[in-house]
């Protein structure tokens, strides 16, 4: 393509706007609460994704020792366990170990622990943590079965609770995000349609004269995609704006941290600018489909 | 050079435009094209400017069969085939010169050659002093000189005019027909569909009358109305 028909067709392109001003903007919302809603969502499931790592990695499975267990009996199951390719770290707490933690936890109110040293109720224990949070159900049932173990904790029960709530935020999140981007590409191709129709004598004399399908197309082309473009640029100004702030705000005080800006807004945009454009050239392209015969 | 070969143009419909037509137009030829309304003679020019294809038999334009030819390559066969219709078809928006360069842009053409190009093709139709006049401020025969001009601006080596004088007053007609003339004494083979008597009498030229799809005439030096129709 030469320099001067890429000129002619941006000019076009941007002449196809003007003449079709309300149903521009129409078109142009529609992506910009699209982008806005999936950019809203994208960083949600990150979070979530974030958050589900994070807890995963603090799953701690607690057996608690039968009074009267011998050393023998603890330090065999401790061999065992650290022998154990699931388990990737194992540690002993003895029952005078577990009061001192309760004391510490109860603080000012340890006065209420006082004298139980000599008649310890609590049971001395293994903290394991496994390597997978999969791998929780396996150990445990192995923990129960030994004779020594009294009890088991296995603490896994948080992890699926948050897989269910992340695996319903994506599903209903992708239905409505396709949902209102093939609202977006339709309102696109049909501003695209009525481009068309205002330009069918145009567009006639160019056939007539010989101008091939791809001059013809290349406007309504760079149309759509700048559509896509305009609309993406303000919900991608709004998320980065309000992601920063909100990370600033309560990025430390929430039970968990969120995922830092930094890494979390540059692949957003990216990958929002990229969906934008793919609707409004996928918009254009229907609406040439359908009304321009060539 | 145009050939038709045994053309059948059948529509969806069912209707038969033209039946077995064959027929063969020389380099710089001018003919006429006449015939009762109904009778195929915009279905012939739309086949010689690729708008139409045959159903059945073969088409030659410019030695190239087009019945066959794929329709991506339509385009650049069409920049060798000026067209000219009844109702001008100028952009109301675009000026004389803008109409003309339309077409020039339209197909690539190189941008430093565009303007010389359009002020020749102005100044052959006679325009070159109304280049910068909207449409809607030329008269009728002004307007289609300019489409006239938008024709041949890339030097196609055919032109066809399907009723280029239907919206004219006569007198009018005439220069749009000397025009015409001209134009094919320079080598360009003209095609001109008329129902305009007086000037296919006057000029004596080819002429091919078709009715109910049929060529039911082709005659050198002709007139509108063949000698069966003169006698009583």
């Amino acid at each position: 393509m030469s320099a001067h028909s890429f000129r002619r067709h941006w000019r076009e392109a941007l002449q196809g706007f003007w003449r079709n001003g309300a149903m521009t903007v129409a078109a142009a919302s529609a992506v910009a609460v699209t982008v806005l809603i999936l950019g809203f969502l994208l960083a949600l499931v990150a979070n979530t994704n974030h958050l589900t790592t994070e807890v995963r990695g603090q799953v701690t499975m607690v057996a608690y020792f039968k009074d009267g267990v011998t050393t023998q009996q603890i330090s065999a199951l401790e061999q065992q366990l650290r022998s154990d390719s699931k388990v990737q770290e194992v540690r002993y707490i003895s029952k005078a170990q577990a009061l001192q933690q309760m004391k510490e936890q109860l603080g000012a109110n340890s006065s209420l622990l006082a004298g139980m040293e000599n008649r310890n109720p609590l049971p001395a224990s293994l903290q394991i943590k496994p390597k997978q949070t999969e791998e929780v159900a396996a150990l445990s049932q192995m923990l129960q079965e030994n004779p020594a173990i009294e009890k088991v904790n296995d603490g896994g029960q948080v992890v699926p609770q948050i897989t269910r709530v992340t695996n319903i935020v994506r599903g209903v999140g992708a239905a409505l995000v396709i949902a209102l981007a093939l609202t977006s590409a339709f309102l696109i191709a049909n501003t695209i349609r009525l481009t068309i129709y205002a330009r069918r004598h145009e567009i006639e004399i160019m056939r007539l004269v010989g101008a091939t399908n791809g001059f013809i197309r290349w406007p309504f082309i760079i149309q759509g995609f700048l559509l896509g473009l305009c609309g993406a640029i303000l919900p991608i100004v709004v998320l980065n704006v309000g992601y920063q702030y909100a990370a600033q705000r309560w990025g430390s005080s929430l039970i968990f941290s969120m995922v830092s800006p930094d890494a979390l807004l540059g692949p957003l945009t990216i990958v929002l600018l990229l969906i934008s454009i793919a609707v409004g050239v996928g918009g254009s392209l229907t609406g040439m489909r359908r009304s321009l015969r060539v | 050079m145009i050939e038709f070969a045994d053309v059948t143009v059948r529509y969806q419909t069912g209707v038969k435009a033209l039946k077995d037509i064959s027929l063969r137009i020389n380099l710089g030829e001018f003919v006429y094209v006449v015939g009762p309304s109904g009778a195929g003679k915009t279905t012939l020019i739309k086949l010689i400017y690729l708008e139409e294809r045959p159903s059945s038999g073969r088409v030659f334009v410019n030695n190239v069969d087009v019945s066959q030819v794929p329709s991506r390559r339509i385009p650049y066969l069409r920049r060798n085939i000026g067209v000219v219709f009844q109702d001008f078809r100028l952009l109301p928006r675009l000026t004389a010169f803008e109409n003309v360069r339309f077409a020039m842009e339209a197909v690539e053409a190189p941008p430093k050659l565009i303007h010389r190009r359009v002020m020749e093709a102005l100044d052959q139709v006679g325009l070159a002093h109304r280049a910068d006049a909207f449409p809607e401020q030329l008269s009728g025969g002004e307007q289609q000189r300019v489409a006239l001009a938008r024709a041949i601006v890339n030097r196609p080596k055919i032109l066809v005019a399907d009723e280029p004088t239907g919206n004219l007053d006569p007198e009018t007609s005439w220069e749009i027909v000397k025009l015409l003339e001209t134009i094919s004494v320079d080598g360009t083979t003209v095609v001109m569909a008329t129902h305009d008597r007086e000037i296919v009498n006057a000029r004596k030229k080819r002429v091919i009358e078709l009715d109910g799809g049929r060529i039911v005439r082709d005659q050198q030096r002709g007139m509108y109305a063949g000698v069966s129709a003169l006698l009583p």
